[in-house]
């Protein structure tokens, strides 16, 4: 009888106990904490990169070194012209003349991106 | 700027649960409002590394656990006492939504309320979170863990011996005939 009661008054306690742990604290949010919060927020700076355009600088210096392939070209075929040195001269100027284009078309793209 | 506008969504919507946690955690309404702008200033700091939903909140009550913890070391370090929950104007146990109760089993009610709280803030920092984190925020047991860096079984653990020391110190202070100065606590708040 006296270990029921006792039993009955650990499960009271017990339950008392949970109902007060469950129970939730209510609380007053000032009305503009959120906008306090974010005004506090360090702004992140905004970093300025400029890119680097390594692939027209390739490029440029690419052009270069065909201008002066084929001047060395034209002049070693002044002196004794040969089919070889007529093909050489022209495999350059189709390559110059697709870089010229290609360069054309990636600066106009970097212009509109820009 | 979006990340604000995402970050202030961010705080509207665990706000509350911050307040709250802080409020039982703390055991005051004392700088309530700085501690939880300092728990969302870290999630903010954090927020870069993290991703998903539920990332996020189980990260936001680690914050506000150490949070707590902090403001628990700095009152030690002031060798301020410890205050009630309540407060003059908004004391939370008087809220009790018992209608059709008596005005004495409302006392009562209130009185062991407050006798709980109290004794909550004898418990270790870890025990009273994990009490917090399961009883009041309904969180899982893996949530917890997760959420204060602890294996599963020591959560477990920590509720268990939690609740137990609840229990005895409420039954000692009870067979002690004390009951809980209701006046005196919600006066005793510093500053």
């Amino acid at each position: 009888m006296h270990k029921e009661r006792m039993r009955d008054n650990t499960d009271a306690l017990e339950e008392r106990l949970t109902r007060a742990l469950e129970r939730v604290p209510a609380v007053t949010i000032p009305a503009e904490f959120a906008a306090r919060v974010v005004a506090q927020v360090p702004r992140r700076r905004e970093v300025a990169v400029r890119p680097m355009r390594y692939g027209l600088m390739v490029m440029r210096i690419g052009m270069a070194v065909l201008v002066i392939a084929l001047m060395a070209v034209a002049m070693h075929a002044g002196q004794r012209s040969s089919v070889f040195s007529m093909s050489m001269e022209w495999v350059l100027c189709v390559e110059l003349v697709g870089l010229a284009i290609w360069l054309g078309g990636v600066k106009g793209l970097i212009d509109e991106k820009a | 700027m979006a990340t604000d506008f995402s970050f202030d969504e961010i705080v509207r919507e665990h706000q509350a649960m911050v307040f709250r946690t802080l409020l039982r955690l703390t055991g005051s309404r004392e700088h309530l409002d700085d501690l939880a702008q300092e728990v969302f200033l870290r999630l903010y700091r954090a927020l870069p590394g993290f991703r998903g939903e539920a990332l996020v909140t189980t990260y936001l009550y680690r914050i506000t656990v150490n949070v707590a913890q902090d403001e628990w070391k700095r009152r030690r370090r002031d060798a301020q006492s410890l205050v009630s929950i309540s407060d003059e104007t908004s004391a939370w146990e008087e809220r009790l939504p018992h209608p059709g109760r008596n005005a004495e089993e409302q006392m009562e009610e209130r009185e062991f309320q407050l006798l709980v709280e109290e004794q909550m803030q004898q418990l270790s920092q870890v025990e009273r979170a994990v009490l917090v984190l399961y009883h009041q925020e309904e969180r899982t047991y893996e949530q917890i863990a997760l959420a204060l860096g602890l294996p599963i079984g020591t959560v477990r653990t920590h509720l268990h011996r939690g609740r137990k020391k609840l229990r005895e110190g409420i039954t000692t202070r009870r067979s002690n005939g004390e009951r809980t100065p209701v006046k005196e606590a919600s006066c005793t708040r510093n500053g």
